[in-house]
């Protein structure tokens, strides 16, 4: 019971982003257009005349295909009579155990199965139990028939282990060995998600090493291999000459394979795109020389060492990585950058060579999931000493009751020499965020855009945030000058007295707006009073839009 | 003849069954199948279609089922909140259910028809009908279903369920 609710929540929660079920297009319709429609006819053209016909009046049955007939007993089989490719996008809308049992219906449905393109091989969806035996023994059988298939079909293999029992490292690596070898796979998917019971009572579980193959001819692999004492291993040799996409999420490497990841990336994924890794132990240094890299995301991998030169570089994210095990040095040469999300710490020693138009530059605090440590931040001085131009930046400013240091980190804030707009996502909870803003603003006077971006309303507390805006509240009447800014934008808005405040303060700094546009939060809609409030923006010489969320559509009220 | 106004200021557009009988029904109705789209954009729908691979009883489902669901597909009436979208399509999917549940014979009429008139919505409702049918069941009951002939010897069958072993462990 316990691990059944162990594993659903690990279902919900530890995955956001389940593999990519392909949904294939068999049957796009076969008819195209006008003139084929003389040819085309309802039956295909290879269909065998009806086999069976009433008793009686024979004649009849084989004139007219329109004699109706009661489903059981001898009527016309007519299911028989569609085509494959109507009969395997039948198939493919049940369970693969179900596709395999119709092979002994007749001689026209026999290898029907060994031909379905999505293998989809999750032990959950195998009935009878959670019998390790069975499970592995339907995937090798599966595995064995569709790969003896020629001419060779390219198909989706999606293996899904979630119970305990059917955790087999020498299986699951002689399945994927299978795959490799056969060449069949366009995408391979093999999650194992298990939740150790076993893990509460003894963490001393000896080390299981999952080999991992080389894919020479698939285009996208993901891998998870959720279980306590499950390790990955690389292949030596080999180049995944195809491969465009990896994500692996939740992997424990082996010590060599930790070592190696690196070099497998840079040498023997000529084409590789996307590079994804979350939630990864076992890779102290990661070291990328890739000249096909495009994107590159990495959560929570615990390393001390992060080198990347990869010249067709555009998007970088860094998230809760350094932070869990005090990085040490950062070494990134990508010319082409587009996109840095950095929510981390910065290691002292961080080069980040010259990049020639950077577009958006994201820093925020690591995410939630490292929250127990606390004081903790993420450098963000350090971060944007390191990309000192960007056309956005985008600040993430924590504001919660736990925090400390908001003050210093609010005063460490260094702004890029070079950008245009600005966007501050704060997730005030109610708490009050103007002091600190105010405090940020007052350094940006060369501002154009400003996107304020409110997040959800949750908690209530008192936070040092709110502390300082108590001490420091003379920020209303303040003056300080923003003379370039054009442009405001407001989401979330709650209707709050102190985000009014903070409005009219961003109209008084501001000579000429040329639009101001107002979102409130989804679901609030705006009272009379705060209506009345809002009265002010009528008067300034620019356009002001104003909206509520109601049933997800924008309603506009002004 | 056509292309008359509906009663609703639409167009109309007429379909001739294998058996000669006539439909009626809105142009957005009958666009939904892909072949007829086809016709109207290159104006071969004057005076009428005729579609003569279909017959009057199936004709007259498929136009229920388009007249259904282009009644009710988004903004329709104008209208576009969340709450009666929702409640469209919870009607459309009561709508699906019943109209699918037919005897076997009919189904594949509906199928083939669909196929050919290449209407995507109701191709795919016809064949998640026929899966539901052959899931969880037994062969000699998907046999008995669909009336397939078993053409194996006795020794054959037992050779492919012992090769599917594993599928067959719990039916």
């Amino acid at each position: 019971m316990l691990a059944s609710l162990l594993l659903e929540r690990n279902r919900g929660s530890y995955f956001p982003t389940p593999p990519p079920i392909p949904s294939p297009s068999l049957n796009s319709p076969k008819i195209a257009k006008v003139e084929t429609l003389a040819r085309s006819s309802i039956h295909h053209e290879h269909v065998p005349p009806p086999r069976f016909t009433m008793e009686g009046d024979g004649s009849e049955a084989r004139s007219s295909r329109r004699v109706r007939r009661r489903i059981g007993g001898g009527g016309m089989d007519r299911v028989s009579e569609l085509c494959d490719d109507l009969l395997l996008e039948i198939l493919l809308l049940m369970p693969l155990v179900d596709a395999m049992r119709t092979a002994v219906l007749s001689r026209r449905w026999i290898a029907l199965w060994t031909r379905l393109p999505q293998l989809d091989l999750y032990d959950n969806r195998v009935g009878g139990g959670a019998g390790g035996a069975r499970f592995a023994g339907l995937v090798d059988s599966v595995l064995s028939r569709v790969a003896a298939v020629v001419p060779r079909i390219p198909r989706y293999v999606t293996i899904r282990v979630f119970t305990e029992a059917n955790f087999d490292a020498a299986r699951i690596t002689s399945w994927a060995s299978l795959v490799a070898a056969h060449r069949f796979a366009v995408e391979f998917h093999l999650w194992v998600e298990i939740v150790n019971v076993a893990e509460l009572d003894s963490r001393q579980l000896p080390e299981e090493i999952v080999d991992f193959p080389c894919f020479e001819t698939t285009k996208s692999i993901s891998l998870c291999l959720m279980y306590i004492s499950a390790r990955l291993a690389l292949p030596t040799s080999g180049v995944f000459a195809s491969l465009t996409e990896l994500k692996l999420h939740i992997v424990h490497f082996s010590e060599v394979a930790g070592a190696a990841i690196g070099e497998v990336v840079s040498t023997r994924c000529p084409c590789l795109e996307t590079l994804e890794m979350e939630k990864i132990i076992g890779v102290l240094e990661l070291t990328l020389h890739s000249a096909s890299l495009v994107h590159l995301s990495l959560t929570l991998v615990k390393m001390k060492e992060l080198h990347v030169v990869a010249p067709k570089l555009q998007t970088v994210t860094v998230a809760s990585c350094f932070i869990l095990c005090n990085g040490r040095a950062v070494s990134i040469s990508a010319p082409k950058l587009q996109r840095v999300r950095w929510t981390d710490a910065c290691p002292e020693q961080t080069h980040v060579g010259p990049i020639e138009r950077l577009h958006k530059l994201v820093v925020g605090e690591a995410t939630a999931q490292v929250e127990w440590l606390g004081g903790v931040h993420s450098n963000f001085d350090m971060i944007m000493r390191h990309f000192r131009r960007t056309d956005i930046l985008e600040l993430l400013i924590p504001i919660h009751p736990e925090f400390i240091g908001h003050r210093q980190l609010m005063e460490n804030i260094i702004l890029p020499h070079h950008y245009s707009a600005l966007e501050l996502v704060v997730e005030p909870n109610k708490h009050m965020f103007g002091a600190s803003m105010v405090f940020l603003l007052r350094r940006c006077n060369g501002l154009r855009a400003l996107h304020v971006c409110l997040g959800q309303r949750k908690g209530v507390g008192t936070c040092l945030s709110c502390f300082w805006d108590h001490t420091s509240s003379s920020w209303r009447n303040e003056t300080i000058r923003l003379n370039y800014l054009e442009k405001l934008v407001i989401n979330d808005f709650n209707g709050t007295s102190h985000e009014l405040d903070f409005l009219k303060f961003i109209c008084t700094c501001v000579a000429s707006f040329r639009k101001i546009t107002l979102i409130f939060a989804e679901d609030i809609i705006p009272t009379p009073g705060v209506h009345d409030k809002l009265g002010f923006l009528r008067s300034k010489a620019c356009s002001v839009e104003c909206y509520y969320i109601f049933n997800k559509a924008h309603v506009r009220f002004m | 003849m056509a292309a008359a106004e509906g009663s609703d200021g639409g167009k109309m557009i007429v379909l001739i069954s294998a058996d000669g009988q006539r439909f009626e029904l809105p142009e957005a109705a009958a666009k939904l199948s892909q072949i007829v789209l086809y016709m109207i954009e290159d104006g071969c729908c004057y005076p009428s279609i005729p579609l003569p691979k279909v017959d009057g009883v199936i004709l007259a489902k498929i136009v229920e089922y388009c007249n259904k669901h282009a009644a009710l597909s988004s903004g329709a009436d104008g209208s576009s909140d969340a709450a009666s979208e929702r409640s469209k399509e919870r009607e459309l999917k009561i709508f699906d259910a019943e109209f699918i549940d037919v005897d076997v014979t009919t189904l594949f009429d509906v199928m083939m028809a669909a196929n050919y008139l290449n209407i995507k919505g109701l191709l795919d409702l016809a064949c998640q009908r026929t899966a539901d049918l052959i899931k969880g069941k037994s062969p000699e009951q998907i046999r008995q279903t669909f009336g397939i002939k078993n053409d194996f010897t006795p020794e054959e069958e037992a050779a492919i369920r012992k090769e599917n072993a594993w599928a067959f462990d719990n039916i």
